[in-house]
């Protein structure tokens, strides 16, 4: 998949996450928060709980590099230990990167549905 | 900005691997990972790579070996200059597949990735009128090269033209040989 295409298929399942994600009245929805470095943050109003969701792609070889773990490790260092972290990307993931992100508690997902992130950010709200 | 390559080795004995880097490059791995960004993130451990070599502007660190897949990790010390930091990943890459060459090691499948982060991207968007425009310089050079070199006849009828329109004579370019 070219650089163009994954950015392409990233904007538009950023926009149907954003979209169904709002459906929820009790979900607050920011869209590239700056403060925290991710591309979605997602907010329960009732009990404060946050999920940071990073798209990252690998570009025109389709494999996300290693050194991918130097900023995912940055970002996740400046949440709170109750927040989640999902890494979404459209690439692949190596076996030794996917083993590095279970050490950060960070949820990954290889070229997922909008309805398994969906799930995954209501299971990560309601535990 | 970080950069990777990978090849995939037909032949994948870690310890073979590591004893060619260690030959070429000495034991730079414990001063490679001090310099690089992964020290201060504790997310990858210097016992995760195999070898590892740095100079005053780059270093790279060769990851153990994942199945059949060599990855190695290139890092400059600008952050914000791409074409250093694809020239650096071409320079490694050629030592290393030369290292390969000499051990008679198969490789295959060359990949590399850059990584931008924090790293400002300038660019432009050109309209339909610069693009004309170019196509037109391109032709342009085209058209009096080749009525310089091996199309005399487009020269001569040019120089007609110029003539009946009471011009200049037209200063047709020496070919590039």
């Amino acid at each position: 998949m070219s650089s163009t295409s994954t950015q392409n298929t990233e904007a538009l399942f950023v926009d149907q996450l954003t979209s169904k994600l709002t459906e929820n009245k009790s979900l607050e929805v920011e869209q590239e928060s700056r403060d925290n470095g991710a591309d979605i943050v997602v907010k329960d109003s009732h009990s404060g709980k946050r999920i940071f969701i990073e798209f990252k792609d690998a570009g025109q070889y389709g494999e996300l590099p290693i050194s991918s773990i130097l900023s995912i490790n940055d970002q996740v260092k400046r949440i709170a230990t109750t927040d989640t972290f999902i890494l979404i990307t459209f690439s692949t993931i190596s076996n030794f990167l996917s083993k590095k992100l279970k050490e950060l508690n960070v949820t990954a997902f290889s070229k997922p549905s909008v309805d398994d992130v969906l799930n995954k950010v209501q299971v990560a709200l309601s535990a | 900005m970080y950069g990777e390559f990978r090849v995939k080795l037909t032949s994948f004995d870690q310890a073979t691997v590591t004893k060619i880097f260690t030959d070429a490059y000495q034991n730079k791995l414990p001063g490679a990972y001090a310099r690089s960004a992964y020290k201060n993130g504790n997310s990858v451990s210097e016992g995760e790579f195999c070898a590892g070599y740095h100079t005053n502007d780059s270093l790279f660190l060769v990851y153990m070996m994942e199945s059949d897949r060599l990855k190695v990790y290139v890092e400059t010390v600008n952050k914000k200059d791409l074409g250093l930091m694809k020239a650096t990943i071409n320079r490694y890459f050629e030592q290393v597949t030369d290292l390969f060459k000499k051990h008679r090691l198969a490789w295959s499948k060359p990949e590399a990735t850059i990584t931008l982060e924090e790293c400002p991207v300038y660019g432009f968007v050109k309209t339909k009128k610069d693009r004309f425009k170019d196509i037109w310089e391109i032709q342009k050079e085209k058209l009096f090269i080749l009525s310089g070199s091996y199309y005399r006849p487009i020269r001569k009828l040019l120089r007609l033209i110029f003539k009946v329109c009471h011009l200049h004579p037209l200063k047709i370019r020496k070919p590039c040989l």
